[in-house]
């Protein structure tokens, strides 16, 4: 590994539309996925990923080198995932987790979460559905019924226009 | 991608890190998200996500309710309002004596006629329910009368179907706080100190005084709430 030649070791992740990215291993290894694999000897070529796509790569590595960059200071991991995610639209965040999760960065994982529970906290039903391609199961009558129990919910609901 | 497709798993942790605001408005959302946000795990995981970010209130309950009509929970750290919520006009003469709070859940009754009616309250979800008259051992409970009593009020998650129909009290808790008969046979406790109860993984303890002879010997008493 790494530490014993003294040089840094760099991977080569590919994503699955065959997009390939160069990483350091140290920051590569913020994936158990990854770590795991370097650990098993599985690392030498080129580490195929398969659930993510190229351009949620790109950014996740870009993740992986500014957190691996800062130093242990909570706070500023902390800050650096706010900046990284603020720009970021629902679409972007939901593929993110999804990596994260695949990847299992348990980190990006849990500041991603956080930020997408964030935009749906007062997004109104129909928004939430949609992003989330959810169909509607309930009947006329029970959505009624599910809404007028909690009718005070649905005061201060932003309004949809924004993506 | 247009629409996404997360796993459940990941659904899961994203409705864990709603308020229960947001989680009372998305069980119209289909039918699953309904059962899991009604799931009674799924009420606990959420609730220890919020104690172990330390987060604690304070409640301000105006004792002038002829300007005031609504209790504030303040921040502790900051006193900062973190949410403000009417009182409902039934209870705005009640001098108020707050017996506990488990979960988000608030516990209260009236000064002038204690224990004889209880009132639990939810503010985060803003519902009410008033239990009058809860009767132990067939004696109706109240502040006039022979039997000494202490209330205790805590939290918990039944699986017993049946059960849960009857006593659950609120939303997205899975609450059993039903005021059920509790028989003891042989209660030679002689004091129990009102109000002074801590509840502890589904068990409510009091502090007690226990007479042997002329000693007096403090004593914990449990009640467990969830096998009575």
């Amino acid at each position: 590994m790494a530490a014993e030649t003294g040089t840094p070791t760099t991977l080569t992740l590919k994503s699955n539309d065959d997009e390939l990215f160069s990483v350091a291993e140290s920051a590569a290894i913020l994936s158990v996925t990854i770590r795991n694999m370097v650990e098993d000897g599985c690392a030498g070529g080129v580490i195929p990923l398969d659930n993510v796509d190229g351009k949620t790569l790109a950014s996740v590595i870009t993740y992986m080198n500014g957190i691996s960059a800062i130093p242990a200071d909570e706070e500023k991991k902390k800050s650096y995932r706010d900046k990284f995610l603020s720009d970021k639209d629902f679409e972007t965040l939901a593929d993110m987790v999804l990596a994260a999760n695949y990847l299992n960065m348990s980190c990006l994982m849990d500041a991603v979460s956080a930020k997408i529970a964030q935009v749906m906290e007062k997004k109104s039903v129909g928004w939430v559905r949609r992003k989330f391609g959810i169909e509607n199961d309930y009947t006329p009558e029970e959505e009624a019924a599910v809404k007028e129990e909690h009718k005070w919910t649905f005061e201060g609901v932003e309004t949809d226009d924004d993506n | 991608m247009d629409t996404t497709d997360l796993p459940l798993h990941i659904i899961i942790v994203l409705l864990s890190m709603l308020p229960a605001e947001a989680l009372a408005k998305f069980q119209g959302i289909c039918k699953d998200w309904k059962n899991i946000i009604r799931e009674p795990q799924f009420v606990k995981e959420p609730f220890q996500i919020q104690t172990s970010k330390g987060k604690d209130y304070l409640l301000y309950v105006p004792l002038d309710r002829t300007n005031e009509s609504a209790f504030t929970l303040l921040c502790d750290e900051t006193f900062d309002q973190a949410l403000e919520f009417e009182i409902p006009s039934e209870f705005r003469d009640m001098s108020f004596i707050i017996i506990s709070s488990c979960n988000g859940v608030m516990c209260f009754t009236d000064a002038n006629s204690f224990g004889s009616t209880l009132n639990l309250c939810n503010p985060s979800i803003r519902k009410y329910k008033t239990v009058t008259n809860p009767i132990f051992d067939g004696v109706e409970l109240s502040y006039q009368g022979d039997v000494d009593f202490a209330l205790g009020f805590g939290i918990a998650i039944l699986s017993d179907e049946e059960d849960e129909a009857t006593s659950k009290i609120e939303v997205c808790s899975m609450v059993a706080s039903s005021w059920k008969n509790l028989e003891v046979d042989y209660f030679p406790w002689e004091i129990i100190e009102l109000k002074l109860e801590v509840l502890m993984r589904d068990l409510v303890h009091w502090k007690g005084n226990y007479r042997n002879g002329d000693e007096r010997i403090s004593i914990i008493l449990a009640y467990h709430m969830g096998e009575d």
